[in-house]
């Protein structure tokens, strides 16, 4: 008989009964398996991770915490009371939120929630309020993060950025799927002009994959939409939804290609998440776990597993974070120059590299280390262009963060939870919160699972 | 005593006057000497023969490769390095209407770029080894008003520079770096000062005479010992006081 581990116990949210119950993760052969234990009915096990010892390194380890500011009364139990409340485990890290409901593709993948039948666009005065409700929360807050529907199709994108730089957020995200920016040169222009960092998401370049993830063959769009970035050199985040079966082959390739190129700060691959009006009926050859897509990425010349690191403060099965320094196509993993938990701290409270001043002084003895141990003349040639500029006397502090982001390169792997594997110990670490007009702060798969379909602006309800 | 006991040094210029007394006393106290040589093969054989354990390398501190050979050489011979003296170095007498673009090339590549090259191709190796002391050889020419050539003061200016910018970069590993600065010294580079210079420089000088190859060797010595592991980034002047 095979034999099998407990390794750890959770509650998990069982959409059909509407509550939390409890579910044990247990390794056996074929992986470790998030199993709920719903007394409704025995739900299929969960793949959480393909191996057991990557499991063990990764996710068994103590988690620092970070109570939230302004909580909420817990009162009918986690994920009821997100707010988040006084129960949760972490404070607001990236704020995302959505700007409009309307979109131009209607993807078979979509995660989200969005009425076609009415166009809902967020005003300026909404966005301000939001932007004054996270500043409240976090005061030296930078990051902010846009989404949708799809955010270029808000008519009043540039002014939305625009006051959002103006209240301080010097890194402005915006998710898109890349269809007006490929034909929009002004937008990408205007974009460019306000500094916006621009999220594209880009799954693929095979027409067969496009039309099984998009619904279209929109590869040439989305070619397009990358040389209207690189053209207007807008810093961008590519984020790539592996799906088993269907794109996880293309990953290294477009990995490999998009971190040889000067304006792709990092790339983000989200594990397909079975929620949304679409995503919740999408039929593929199962889940992929995160240790896998680690794996596929090792495909890519340059990254090892040993790169991947959690940021201190989230949840280990949420974010996988591996940086590198990169100069004309070679990439050095800096977790081969900086201890890993010092990489981790540099990770927390942000979704960017934050090199401070003492982490800068650690990568020039990391280097130095390198150089006595004699590692590959090449490598030091990579990490020259960060060294000179991290202590470039004649730049300020943005400009150099902003010259230092096109040096350092970050892979993540980000998977979002559904309805199958929704763990409230992952939901509890969540940092990423969708804030709303009234000063709310939901945790992104809460409010993807749960709360965004409650809310009419987004989601026609049911009759 | 054996203050260098078990320490693993690497002397530039080990044939010259200062170099020669450097090696000598450093064997004295206890330390393997490797030294490098480039013009005077039976001085250096002569050297190693007279040093218990010594090694005799054939290095050009203006040849980068021959640099680096020359520390491994070293490494692989001892094991690995704890200290390093960057004695090698030279003057040209040439008034400034005189002086070529190669006249300066020489003198910064010799006196200036040639102790940098020696210390990273060393210092490489001591980062593993935790620890250690670099010597440079600076000379109170580049400090004081004197009748010295213009490409000798400023390169050996540049020694002190050099000493405080490595000793804070190299401080993460322990190696302390210091800039010993002579007066003048009976012999070597100083034989052929014009008398009228030399009496007007003992005039000055509280202990009325010309140093000793010795008297700096010591101090250098001291430098490299651990009983100085608390001066670091200095300017040592060994001058009799001027």
């Amino acid at each position: 008989m095979a034999s099998e581990t407990i390794l750890a116990n959770t509650m998990a949210w069982c959409v059909r009964c509407g509550r939390a119950e409890t579910a044990r993760t247990v390794s056996r052969e074929g992986g470790v398996f998030l199993e709920r234990l719903c007394p409704a009915g025995a739900a299929e096990p969960v793949l959480v991770a393909a191996s057991e010892a990557w499991y063990r390194r990764r996710v068994m380890q103590p988690r620092s915490i970070q109570r939230p500011v302004h909580p909420k009364p817990a009162l009918e139990g986690c994920p009821r009371d997100c707010g988040p409340c006084t129960r949760h485990l972490s404070d607001l890290r990236l704020p995302i939120f959505s700007i409009t409901n309307v979109c131009n593709l209607d993807c078979p993948i979509c995660f989200t929630h969005n009425r076609p039948d009415r166009a809902y666009h967020k005003t300026l005065s909404d966005v301000e309020r939001i932007a004054d409700h996270i500043l409240e929360r976090n005061p030296s807050q930078t990051i902010v993060d846009l989404t949708g529907g799809e955010p270029t199709l808000h008519p009043q994108l540039p002014e939305i950025v625009a006051l959002l730089r103006s209240k301080g957020f010097s890194r402005v995200m915006v998710n898109t799927n890349g269809m007006r920016l490929a034909r929009d040169a002004d937008l990408a222009r205007a974009l460019a002009q306000m500094d916006a960092h621009v999220v594209l998401s880009l799954d693929t370049l095979d027409p067969a994959a496009s039309r099984t993830i998009h619904g279209a063959d929109i590869v040439e769009s989305k070619e397009r939409c990358l040389e209207a970035l690189q053209q207007a050199s807008i810093a961008t985040t590519v984020i790539f939804v592996a799906i088993r079966g269907v794109n996880e082959h293309e990953l290294a390739p477009l990995a490999t290609r998009l971190l040889a190129r000067d304006h792709v700060l990092s790339i983000t691959v989200q594990n397909m998440a079975y929620t949304g009006a679409n995503g919740s009926r999408f039929q593929t050859g199962g889940r992929i776990a995160m240790d896998e897509v680690e794996s596929l990425l090792c495909g890519v010349p340059g990254i090892a597993a040993e790169d991947f690191h959690t940021p201190d403060g989230a949840h280990p099965l949420c974010y996988s974070m591996a940086w590198f320094a990169q100069d004309a196509g070679r990439i050095l993993s800096l977790a081969r120059i900086l201890p890993r938990e010092r990489l981790s701290g540099a990770s927390a409270g942000s979704y960017l590299p934050r090199l401070d001043a003492s982490l800068v002084e650690e990568f020039q003895t990391g280097l130095a280390r390198a150089w006595s141990e004699g590692c590959d003349p090449e490598d030091l040639k990579v990490l020259r262009r960060i060294s000179l500029v991290a202590q470039d006397p004649t730049l300020s502090a943005s400009r150099r963060e902003r010259k230092l982001e096109r040096s350092i390169k970050m892979v993540c792997v980000h998977p979002h939870m559904d309805g199958a594997n929704f763990d409230l110990d992952r939901i509890a670490h969540c940092g990423d919160l969708v804030p709303d007009e009234s000063g709310s702060m939901v945790p992104a798969c809460s409010y993807n699972l749960l709360y965004r379909e409650r809310d009419e602006r987004f989601w026609k309800p049911s009759p | 005593m054996n203050d260098l006991a078990g320490k693993r040094i690497l002397v530039t210029g080990g044939t010259g006057h200062l170099g020669e007394a450097i090696c000598r006393r450093a064997t004295e106290l206890g330390g393997r000497v490797a030294f490098t040589w480039t013009r005077n093969a039976e001085k250096a054989s002569a050297l190693a023969a007279s040093l218990e354990g010594s090694l005799s390398l054939e290095a050009d501190v203006r040849d980068a490769a021959a640099v680096e050979r020359a520390v491994n050489a070293a490494v692989a011979a001892f094991g690995g390095l704890d200290c390093v003296v960057n004695n090698a170095g030279m003057s040209q007498v040439l008034p400034l209407p005189l002086l070529e673009e190669e006249d300066i090339d020489l003198a910064v590549d010799v006196n200036l770029k040639g102790p940098l090259r020696v210390t990273r191709a060393a210092v490489r190796h001591m980062i593993r080894t935790g620890g250690g002391s670099v010597v440079l050889m600076g000379s109170i020419a580049g400090h004081k008003l004197l009748d010295v050539p213009v490409t000798y003061a400023m390169t050996k200016a540049g020694l002190s520079g050099m000493a405080k910018a490595l000793a804070s970069e190299l401080k993460r590993f322990s190696i302390r770096v210091n800039n010993v600065v002579p007066g003048m010294v009976d012999g070597g580079i100083a034989r052929g000062i014009p008398e009228d210079h030399r009496k007007a420089f003992l005039a000055h000088c509280a202990a009325g005479r010309p140093g000793t190859a010795l008297e700096i060797a010591e101090v250098v010595c001291f430098l490299l010992s651990d009983r100085s592991s608390y001066v670091n980034a200095q300017d040592i002047a060994v001058d009799g006081g001027f």
